[in-house]
């Protein structure tokens, strides 16, 4: 039986490895600044704008009005970047429990790591009913998540709160749905320093099995598709879906992003070793 | 196309539950995938949101709903074309006098010509008939198409006794009347005679005819003069040998007035005139043989129409008298009625009353009076009078001018009367006749010398011709079968309303009667009494007898095939009679072979996942 959630799985799967972070720093717009390295030393390392909740006592106000606009001094133990955790909750994650499962343990295990790293994750669920949370409340958000969105992950990005500039952000799904892969891609990499495409994808998704006369109806839209399916129909799927996938490694390179195939019938440690490897390091 | 078992056609109730099956198909639990967009074809739109999707396999679910529809017509046994038409019989019945004869054992051929039909109906499984009978005017007795208990019965309630004719058109009307320019036609006589030997190809020929005797009255004539009536009876012995025959003239009451022996030998006409001073219908009849009905003819005696003549108030005293002389000159003319006409109309056609088995005859009325009384006959001149020696121009063609000599006439004339000129002296008209028969004699007889002329009695001779003419009534008193007669329907009618003329058959048709003046009517081709009626009531009538020589000869009744043998090419080709074998062979196996067809092509379009199919 695929549980909702293995979590022991999850901690064995985290265990001495950190989020690698980016190397370069990346500027974006007014002092977004990611540290190359966090530590607790007090020099200013940067400026950034000011943030509802921000202490205004760190304003600068000689930059304020210089620029008119309120400016905070980052200090360097606050250049402690965000990692955004986005987790796809539409219903083709859910295509098998294996797959939904997988999802889960995948986007706690980066929240471990961000979190083990000294990082502070933030786990955005898009879903039907949109959901945020920190490392707290991760584990209850996955073990809750009911994978029912019926919107692809650019509508749920629409319907879900804005997001936030950090350093990290990282995509679970299946990237299995109609968007444009290059406007989607830079909507995600804009306010992050870095951006990880992790693709979740059932082994049915990817080479079907089927045959037969059938009528396929998609799990989000419900779209109905009759074919009578032979090895040429297989074959024909098997070559959109890699043009498919093609189109969003090819916009991620564009966003200076990486795409990370995974495939939910391996363990979550076997995913850690290996498709997803690149984005860990050893932990100090 | 005809169903020889409509009930197979319940097998289309298969269809319900093919179409639930594919329906059901429709609606199985959905394999769910994340991306159905990477399952499109190329030819599929792309369109977002749930959708409803034809049959992709609609072509399978035809193939199979045809090969129900087609076992469906094979168990309800679809017949096409000349398949369809074995189960639609056209008929063709011999409608003549000859139909009428009985047998030795007293059945007549027409009751044969029944069971005949009957007995087709039967052995070819006929669903519908069209029965047309044979006559001068062939009529449809069913049809077309009607159901065959409804024709058989029209067939039962048919009774022949038309005169002779050819079955040639009843058979064309047949097939028109069927719809079916080809279809067989099965024909149904009592012998071979008339045009036989040169019906068109396709017509099959059985006759139920006998070979009988007969004795027949071939003519009857009725003379009626001053002494009493004189019978002119024509008898001929249709026998193998020489026959001696009693012939009785009865008067209406049935009493016997004359009873004559007639040597007759085989096919020599015997004549036997008898007279008797009976005024009224004679009967005259021979004994009762194979058939009857040509053995009895009622003859009635001449009609008597005597003109009544009214001469109006207001005539010059002397034209008055010069009438008055002219048509005492007539025999049969009523005493001439000085006055006013009479109230209820002119030609007292309207004054009789008949009853149902007697007709009245009236009258016909000529109405004498001056110019502009609105008379039949207007006699006078108006304006400046003018006196002619001629030369006179007539129409001589007019019955009005027979014989008229106008050499050595004075005709005073005034101004020129209304109507069409009959005679004419340069350019005034003497004499003229308006558009409903009105006569003007635009004379001053005072000084005038025709009256004095031996024009003037056969002027007015021609007139009462004229007018008795148009008395209405038949031509004919006592025709034959076959005969033609005219009937006279007035023009001028007196009374107030317009008169409804019809005629009555003896089987009590009533048919209206449109036109006036002499209506010639069709050929007769039924015995009895015809009436003419006026507003439902008789006016006149004929009594029709069966004589008809061609069809009291019944020696020759029975056998077609020397008919059929001597013809040579011109004879018709007999229809094929359908064998025992043929009634399975005619069931549309074309049927099964195209359901065969169908489920294999079905199988096999179902059967394609090799090569791949989209």
């Amino acid at each position: 039986m695929t549980l909702a959630l293995d979590a022991p799985a999850v901690a064995r799967a985290a265990a001495g490895l950190v989020l690698r972070l980016p190397r370069v720093a990346h500027r974006g717009r007014l002092g977004e600044v990611r540290a190359a390295s966090i530590g607790s030393a007090m020099e200013l390392h940067d400026f950034r704008e000011y943030q509802p909740g921000d202490d205004v006592r760190h304003l600068d106000w000689n930059a304020v009005a210089r620029t008119g606009q309120l400016v905070l001094r980052v200090r360097h133990d606050e250049v402690s970047p965000r990692v955004e955790v986005l987790v796809d909750g539409s219903r083709s994650m859910a295509a098998s429990a294996e797959k939904a499962a997988r999802a889960r343990e995948v986007a706690l295990w980066l929240c471990t790591l961000a979190a083990q790293g000294g990082l502070e994750p933030t786990l955005l669920l898009l879903d039907a009913a949109p959901r945020r949370g920190g490392s707290a409340q991760a584990r209850r958000l996955l073990e809750s998540a009911p994978f029912e969105g019926r919107a692809g992950l650019q509508e749920a990005l629409r319907q879900a709160p804005p997001l936030r500039t950090c350093g990290v952000r990282l995509v679970v799904s299946d990237w299995l749905f109609e968007a444009e892969p290059g406007a989607l891609a830079a909507q995600l990499a804009r306010g992050a320093a870095a951006l990880a495409l992790v693709q979740l994808a059932d082994p049915e998704d990817l080479v079907p099995t089927c045959s037969g006369g059938l009528r396929l109806v998609d799990l989000e839209t419900g779209e109905a598709v009759e074919r009578f399916v032979t090895a040429a129909v297989l074959g024909e799927y098997r070559s959109r879906l890699a043009a498919h996938l093609e189109g969003w490694r090819a916009a991620a390179r564009r966003v200076q992003a990486s795409f990370l195939p995974a495939t939910a019938d391996e363990p979550l440690e076997r995913l850690a070793r290996g498709p997803l490897a690149p984005l860990v390091e050893a932990g100090r | 196309m005809s169903l020889g078992a409509p009930l197979g056609l319940l097998a289309l109730g298969a269809l319900a539950p093919l179409a639930l099956v594919y329906w059901l198909r429709r609606r199985q639990p959905p394999r769910l995938v994340s991306a159905a967009f990477l399952w499109r074809s190329p030819s599929h739109r792309a369109e977002a949101g749930p959708r409803l999707e034809r049959f992709s396999r609609e072509l399978s679910f035809l193939f199979e709903a045809l090969a129900v529809v087609a076992a469906a017509l094979f168990l309800a046994d679809a017949q096409c074309g000349a398949a369809s038409a074995s189960s639609h019989l056209v008929v063709v019945v011999d409608g003549s006098l000859s139909l009428r004869a009985r047998g030795p054992d007293g059945v007549e051929a027409a009751q044969r010509l029944r069971d005949g039909v009957r007995a087709l109906a039967d052995e070819r499984r006929a669903a519908w008939l069209t029965i047309v009978e044979s006559g001068l005017v062939p009529q449809v007795l069913a049809g077309p198409r009607k159901d065959a208990s409804g024709a058989l019965a029209a067939l039962d309630r048919w009774s022949p006794g038309r005169p002779r004719h050819a079955l040639g058109p009843a058979v064309t009307l047949a097939r028109e009347v069927a719809g079916e320019l080809d279809a067989p036609v099965f024909v149904f006589t009592d012998g071979p005679g008339g045009d036989v030997a040169s019906l068109p190809s396709g017509t099959s020929v059985r006759s139920v005819g006998v070979r009988l005797d007969n004795v027949a009255f071939v003519s009857a004539q009725r003379l009626d003069g001053d002494t009493g009536a004189v019978l002119t009876l024509g008898v001929v012995s249709f026998s193998r040998a020489s026959r001696t025959v009693e012939l009785q003239v009865c008067d209406d009451t049935g009493r016997l007035l004359e009873s004559v022996r007639l040597a007759l030998e085989p096919g020599v006409p015997a004549v036997a005139r008898i007279a008797s001073t009976a005024a009224g219908p004679l009967r005259a009849s021979l004994p009762d043989d194979a058939l009857p009905e040509d053995g009895v003819v009622t003859l009635w005696p001449a009609r008597e129409r005597p003109v009544e003549s009214r001469i109006q108030g207001g005539l010059d005293p002397g034209a008055e008298r010069a009438i008055r002389a002219a048509l005492a000159a007539f025999s049969g003319q009523r005493p001439v009625d000085v006055g006013t006409p009479r109230a209820d109309g002119g030609d007292g056609a309207s004054a009789g009353t008949a009853t149902a088995g007697e007709a009245q005859l009236h009258a016909p009325v000529l109405v004498i009076g001056d110019r502009g009384s609105g008379a039949r006959v207007q006699v006078g001149a108006r304006g400046s009078l003018t006196s002619y020696l001629g030369p006179f121009f007539t129409r001589r063609e007019h019955p009005v001018l027979d014989d008229v000599n106008f050499e050595g006439v004075v005709w005073t004339a005034g101004d020129a009367p209304p109507g069409r000129p009959l005679v004419r002296a340069g350019k005034a008209t003497l004499v003229s006749e308006e558009s409903d028969g009105t006569l003007h004699l635009n004379v001053a007889l005072r000084r005038s010398n025709v009256q004095r002329s031996e024009a003037w009695p056969v002027l007015w001779a021609n007139v009462a011709r004229l007018v008795r003419g148009e008395a209405p009534g038949f031509s004919a008193r006592n025709p034959t079968l076959g005969a033609r007669v005219a009937v006279t329907v007035p023009r001028r009618d007196e009374t107030g309303d317009p008169p409804r003329w019809s005629l009555r058959e003896a089987s009590g048709h009533a048919r209206p009667l449109l036109g006036t003046g002499p209506l010639p009517l069709p050929p007769l081709e039924h015995a009895g009494r015809l009436e003419l009626l006026r507003n439902d009531r008789s006016v006149d009538f004929v009594e029709i007898s069966s004589v008809d020589a061609v069809e009291s000869d019944l020696r020759s009744r029975g056998d077609l095939s020397s008919e059929l043998a001597g013809a040579g090419a011109a004879a018709p080709r007999a229809v094929a009679e359908p064998s025992s074998s043929d009634r399975g062979a005619s069931r549309s196996w074309w049927l099964v072979w195209a359901m065969l067809a169908l489920l294999l092509a079905d199988a096999w379009w179902l059967g394609r996942p090799a090569r791949g199919h989209t």
